[in-house]
């Protein structure tokens, strides 16, 4: 499809469909599959945010991941301005990633401990092929951006704070000025005030350079403050997805309802007053998911049909066409009850 | 190097409690590279308590003091100078023999690391990590004693079919279960305190509500006194009775966590909050801005004056000490200052 196609069709700058990663290993010497993403479909216009949320392992990272094309889908496919990125070879790949880069989570393990922050800087327009006497104008105008000041720049990444240097981790992403930025826990290795200028930061980046962001994060209070939209992920699939302002203040997946009331509230009225949903059980292995919902093992309302069949993430309400629910159970009055019945000690009851 | 002096006495929860734990003027000064270097003054005069069924939270930024305070306690520091006082039961712990250290850690005073993995041993299987760390306090417990109590205690930290998990390496855990596993170790020899440095902070949210609750249940029902470290205020408003913020190596304000909460005194404090995302009010988290000091370049006054945005020029004349600020005490001449003239005035 054209460019001037694609601006007609309104089509999304990012559009993940079906997207399946499985990874095959080997566990106590017999091989596995590991179920990290499994059809996850999602959309991000141009200079809209995406929060992608979920718990350790549920496979965020993944799916960032085959969003760049730094690994293989197993399935599904991904369109960037209406190509099918699968369909690039990795010469036109290479130059596609120019407009779509990724931020990641500790700053320090991303970036080469040797280089100085100007070369980390510079290293981006090179691969991309910025003329060589534009650089150091770019680079200053880059760290202008990140508001880092010029004595950072022959610093090397131990002699910055990892606010400073996740800093440097946006610099060299934005290097060549993408549309579109994964941003994979940009925040959570860092402490709360540096977390607010990072995110601070992230607001005003995309005021002035209309990214789009897919802003990946375990913290729901963090990405408040940039999602337009949220989808949240349990155990490989998007149980839940919708404006933002509509998932945090009318979440429908008994998970997404228990993830926001797991969410701490700094305050001790609010904390006494509040009813916490306290999940039983753990997270079962991707290795070998449960059938049917994925979350019928933990979820206080599961019936023998969760068992058998798969939800398919559906509009919950044909007047509200964009919030989507994977559950069987929404919209009936039994997904109205407020939580599992308070039972601390059965932690695994469910097994 | 200077001696923060408390003019008030910290904030107990309630009159009348005898604390378990009293920390009382605590400096930790880790030892210098070289002949005359002054070393690293990480904790400058903390005093804090605890007593039995109550828990105080500790919170600050990264660097802030807290681990080393705590390991003071213990007795854990080996390129370090202690000193001051830290009495457990009205028993004076700083500079008592090893001996005596070993008895209380573990039985008196347990402790939950910051690093979970530092605290199992990879090699050894869960039921006999269990078996060990109570032999270390009861050497006459007999093998099926222990057994059957390591059962009982994973079963008292609900793990699920705790007779087999016992059999279980560390590495076979989810990263929940094995932070269960640690607190079971760390109330294996029934100890009276327990000291959890960021318990949570690897963990997932919903699996820190879990251990979250079930500390709270501990300290409810076997009267354990808990001191929670953390840098998350969300954990602290709905687990802990007080709350002690730390700056560069001091107390800056300590009280109730109604009190604090409803309006910090600290300008760090008010800070703290202020900087906090949260999923109950829309205001904008500000940053504090600046960078914590390093304990190196400590300034010669308040060690908050590079960042307060209510920074006098006399802020930087001397270290202000703790003083009564509505039901908490706070470190901050400006503030008390205010609050007194106002009270005065009113
Ligand atoms: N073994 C050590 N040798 C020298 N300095 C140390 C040592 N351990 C800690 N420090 C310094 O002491 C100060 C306090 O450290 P501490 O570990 O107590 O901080 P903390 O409040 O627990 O931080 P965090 O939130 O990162 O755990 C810091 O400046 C730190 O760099
Ligand atoms: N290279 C890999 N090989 C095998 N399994 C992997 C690999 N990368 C990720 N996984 C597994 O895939 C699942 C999803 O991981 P990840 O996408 O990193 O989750 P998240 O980012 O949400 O924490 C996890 O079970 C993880 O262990
Ligand atoms: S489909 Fe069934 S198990 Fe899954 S969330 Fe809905 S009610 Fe629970
Ligand atoms: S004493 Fe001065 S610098 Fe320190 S916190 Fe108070 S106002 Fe700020
Ligand atoms: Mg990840
Ligand atoms: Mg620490």
């Amino acid at each position: 499809m054209t460019e001037a196609l694609h601006l007609m069709s309104r089509e999304p700058l990012l559009e993940v469909r079906g997207l399946t990663k499985h990874f095959r290993i080997r566990q106590g010497g017999r091989p596995a599959t590991v179920h990290a993403v499994e059809d996850v479909s999602f959309a991000v216009d141009a200079g809209q945010t995406l929060a992608l949320v979920g718990e350790s392992g549920c496979g965020k990272s993944t799916t960032g991941r085959c969003v760049l094309r730094l690994i293989e889908p197993t399935a599904g496919t991904v369109r960037f301005r209406g190509t099918d990125l699968g369909t690039l070879g990795a010469a036109a790949m290479r130059s596609r990633r120019r407009e779509l880069q990724i931020v990641f989570q500790d700053p320090l393990a991303s970036l080469h401990p040797r280089m100085r922050v100007v070369d980390l800087i510079s290293e981006p327009l090179q691969i991309h092929g910025w003329p060589a006497n534009e650089i150091p104008d770019r680079v200053d105008e880059l760290l202008a951006l990140v508001q880092l000041g010029a004595e950072h720049r022959s610093r090397y990444p131990h002699q910055c704070s990892g606010g400073q240097r996740q800093r440097v981790g946006i610099a060299r992403a934005l290097a060549a000025s993408p549309a579109l930025v994964v941003l994979d826990e940009p925040v959570s290795a860092l402490d709360v005030s540096t977390q607010a200028e990072i995110v601070k930061l992230l607001v005003e980046l995309r005021q002035r350079l209309g990214l789009a962001y897919v802003f990946i994060a375990h913290d729901l209070a963090v990405v408040r403050q940039l999602a337009d939209r949220v989808a949240v992920m349990y155990l490989g699939t998007i149980v839940e997805s919708g404006p933002a302002a509509q998932v945090y203040a009318d979440p429908q997946h008994p998970y997404t309802r228990a993830l926001l009331s797991a969410v701490p509230i700094p305050d001790p009225s609010v904390e006494r007053r509040r009813r916490r949903i306290v999940l039983a059980g753990e997270l079962p292995s991707p290795i070998d998911p449960p059938s049917g919902c994925r979350f019928r093992t933990r979820c206080w309302m599961a019936e023998p049909r969760c068992a058998s069949e798969t939800p398919a993430l559906l509009p919950r309400d044909p007047g509200i066409p964009d919030h989507a629910v994977a559950c069987h159970l929404v919209g009936t009055t039994a997904n109205r009850s407020p939580g599992p019945v308070p039972a601390p000690h059965d932690a695994g009851a469910t097994e | 190097m200077t001696t923060v002096t408390t003019t008030a006495p910290a904030p107990g929860s309630s009159a009348g409690e005898q604390p378990v734990l009293t920390i009382d003027d605590v400096h930790v000064t880790f030892r210098g590279e070289h002949h005359g270097d002054p070393g690293i003054p990480a904790v400058r005069g903390v005093s804090l308590q605890v007593a039995a069924g109550e828990a105080l939270a500790v919170v600050g930024e990264s660097g802030s003091g807290k681990s080393a305070t705590m390991l003071a306690v213990l007795g854990l520091h080996g390129h370090a100078t202690v000193r001051g006082s830290v009495r457990f039961d009205g028993r004076e712990l700083l500079g008592s023999p090893e001996s005596v250290l070993r008895t209380v850690r573990g039985a008196g005073i347990a402790m939950i690391f910051q690093d979970p993995m530092t605290s199992l041993n990879p090699v050894l299987t869960v039921g006999r990590q269990l078996a060990m760390a109570m032999h270390a306090h009861q050497p006459g417990l007999s093998r099926q004693a222990a057994q059957q109590r390591a059962v009982e205690l994973l079963e008292r930290v609900a793990i699920p079919q705790a007779r087999r998990r016992c059999e279980a390496y560390p590495h076979e855990l989810s990263g929940g279960m094995r932070q269960r596993v640690i607190i079971a170790m760390a109330i294996a020899n029934r100890p009276r305190v327990l000291i959890a440095d960021e318990p949570t902070t690897a963990l997932d949210v919903t699996v820190q509500a879990q251990i979250v609750e079930l500390l709270g249940e501990l300290r409810r029902d076997e009267g354990l006194a808990l001191i929670l470290v953390t840098h998350d205020l969300g954990v602290v408003a709905g687990a802990a009775d007080r709350v002690a913020v730390m700056y560069a190596g001091t107390v800056v304000e300590h009280g109730p966590v109604d009190a604090f909460f409803a309006a910090p005194g600290h300008p760090y404090g008010r800070g703290l909050l202020g900087c906090l995302a949260r999923l109950d009010r829309d205001a904008e988290p500000v940053p504090i801005g600046g960078h914590p000091v390093s304990p190196r370049q400590l300034p010669p006054g308040c060690s908050f004056a590079p960042r307060c945005p209510l920074a006098e020029p006399s802020c930087d004349d001397h270290p202000p000490s703790l003083r009564p600020w509505g039901a908490t005490v706070v470190a901050c001449d400006v503030v008390t200052r205010a609050a007194g003239s106002s009270m005065v005035a009113s």
